[in-house]
């Protein structure tokens, strides 16, 4: 099975949004804030790696 | 199964090259805005220089963008935010690491991350120990000692991520080390070349452990040249029964090259991470040809707390004309990091790069490890002189191993040395960046 590089960044995108609504939803908890933090840090690699390749380069035809 | 990927990242490293320079322009438009509205010192340089985020359409707009040098960033740190200073873009709640240059040229320079900084060290590191065929079923042993220099820090964090077990051997001594590894029988190391071999002199001489029986079967060298030499490259792959990959980064860039598993001959560039200018050392033209040296100027177009735009690293490389096999579309420089443009220095007025002594000097049979040239000046005229150590049992072999040694420093260097031969173990051993190269003219002059 293979996935394109455009439909791995939506689903990247999704989780992000996931984790941003779960860093709002635990505003008062440390746990849930500094959790997501890095949550969010480790999707921001993603977005690195691959979000701003579709986004900033093309149609992102790539099939892994 | 992913782990038989060839790459970490295939998306990144086998874009077509058009779309990397692309992909390029586009984060250093992105970084470049950021440090311009968010640093006071970026935004200084830039507003003295008259170029503003709009100005950044084209590769050569990029080139008219001031370069930073690291006695700037010695200056503006110690002050508010401390101990950072004006070039901190993110409060300074958001920085959870600090780190520090080793300070071998100057005052240290203070660098600040935040955790995603940091995540983002780790993925570099995460394409340099991919590529190398590290993968989860590894156990990497870490012979470093845990501090305030970034070193391999990053390396323990990518080599994590990537699934591996690491197994941190910071306090530990030499002899504890080797030992530690040889029980845990640990198959990857990461270490500087002149620890490397180090290791492997006190296994042989103070153990009676023979290095290539431990099972490490690759390992990853940085801080300092030796891996991309090819005499002191194979002097570690034949202590050690292993493949020995060579990796460039600084505290201030990042991790941003790499020697891939089929060793090119050189280093590819992270160019989805990073852009790497090579400027002529003369003219500041930037050189897009390979085949022509000149000193790097490197951005890290995703690094935010404390950010690297066109930072002056003075590292002596050039572009490669030929493609590396493993497909990578990540253009190569030529034999790695050929030297500092601070140690590239006119003796009796012929350019001496240190690299190529020690390329001499670890080609050499019969000569241990260790050297040291000392540079001076008797009257007006420069002086060299070369410190080497006799292997026990060649100790016979002196003069036929000084007019070797002589010959062929003259074929490569172009100059005349004066040899001087030490007892095995007399000269000092280093464990993290060797200090090989000693220029007194310098010291006489202020």
């Amino acid at each position: 099975m293979s996935t394109s590089a455009a439909e791995i960044r939506e689903k990247i995108q999704a989780v992000m949004a996931a984790a941003e609504d779960l860093a709002r939803a635990g505003a008062a908890i440390p746990a849930v804030v500094r959790n997501t933090a890095r949550i969010r840090a480790s999707i921001k690699m993603l977005e690195l790696g691959v979000c701003d390749i579709v986004q900033m380069t093309g149609d992102g035809a790539f099939d892994p | 199964m992913y782990t038989d990927q060839e790459y970490w990242n295939p998306i990144a490293e086998t874009l077509e090259p058009e779309r990397l320079r692309r992909l390029q322009l586009a984060k250093f438009r992105r970084i470049f805005a950021w440090a311009y509205e968010r640093s006071k010192f970026h935004r200084r340089l830039y507003d003295a220089a008259g170029v503003t985020p709009a100005d950044i359409r084209s590769f050569a707009d990029i080139a008219r963008v001031p370069k930073v040098e690291k006695s700037m960033m010695r200056d503006i740190q110690r002050k508010d935010p401390f101990p950072y200073g004006e070039a901190l873009c993110v409060p300074l709640e958001e920085v959870s690491e600090f780190r520090q240059t080793s300070g071998t040229t100057g005052q240290p320079v203070y660098q600040a991350d935040t955790w995603q900084d940091w995540e983002w060290w780790a993925e570099c590191w995460a394409y340099i120990l991919w590529s190398q065929g590290y993968r989860p079923t590894d156990r990497v042993f870490i012979p470093f000692g845990y501090n305030i220099f970034v070193a391999f820090w990053a390396g323990h964090y990518a080599a994590e991520k990537i699934g591996c077990e690491v197994v941190p051997g910071g306090v530990l001594d030499t002899p504890a080390r080797i030992l530690k590894i040889q029980e845990l029988k640990a198959t990857a190391m990461m270490a500087t070349p002149t620890y490397v071999l180090g290791m492997a002199d006190t296994a042989v001489a103070k153990m009676g452990i023979d290095p290539a029986s431990l099972g490490i079967d690759k390992i990853t060298c940085a801080g300092e040249p030796g891996a991309n030499i090819a005499a002191t490259k194979k002097r570690m792959e034949r202590a050690w029964n292993a493949k020995v990959y060579d990796h460039a980064g600084a505290t201030e860039t990042g991790a941003w090259s790499y020697e891939c598993r089929h060793q090119p001959g050189g280093l590819h560039v992270n160019e989805a991470f990073f852009l790497v200018e090579i400027e002529d050392m003369e003219s500041g033209e930037i050189i897009e040809s390979p085949g022509r040296r000149g000193k790097m100027i490197i951005t890290a177009l995703d690094r935010q707390a404390q950010p690297c735009v066109r930072f002056d690293a003075k590292d002596v490389i050039e572009w490669d004309a030929d493609p590396c096999p493993c497909g990578r579309t990540f253009r190569l420089l030529k034999g790695g990091v050929a030297g500092r443009a601070d140690d590239i220095t006119k003796v009796k007025g012929v350019l001496l790069a240190p690299a190529a002594i020690e390329e001499v000097v670890r080609g050499v049979e019969g000569l241990g490890d260790e050297y040291e040239v000392i540079v001076d000046k008797l009257g007006d005229v420069d002086r060299i002189k070369l410190k080497v150590e006799l292997l026990p049992g060649a100790e016979n072999r002196g003069k036929e191993i000084e007019s070797r040694l002589k010959d062929q420093l003259r074929v490569q260097t172009n100059l005349g040395y004066r040899i001087e031969f030490y007892d095995y173990g007399r000269l000092p051993r280093y464990e993290v960046k060797a200090q090989r190269f000693k220029d007194l003219r310098k010291k006489k002059e202020g």
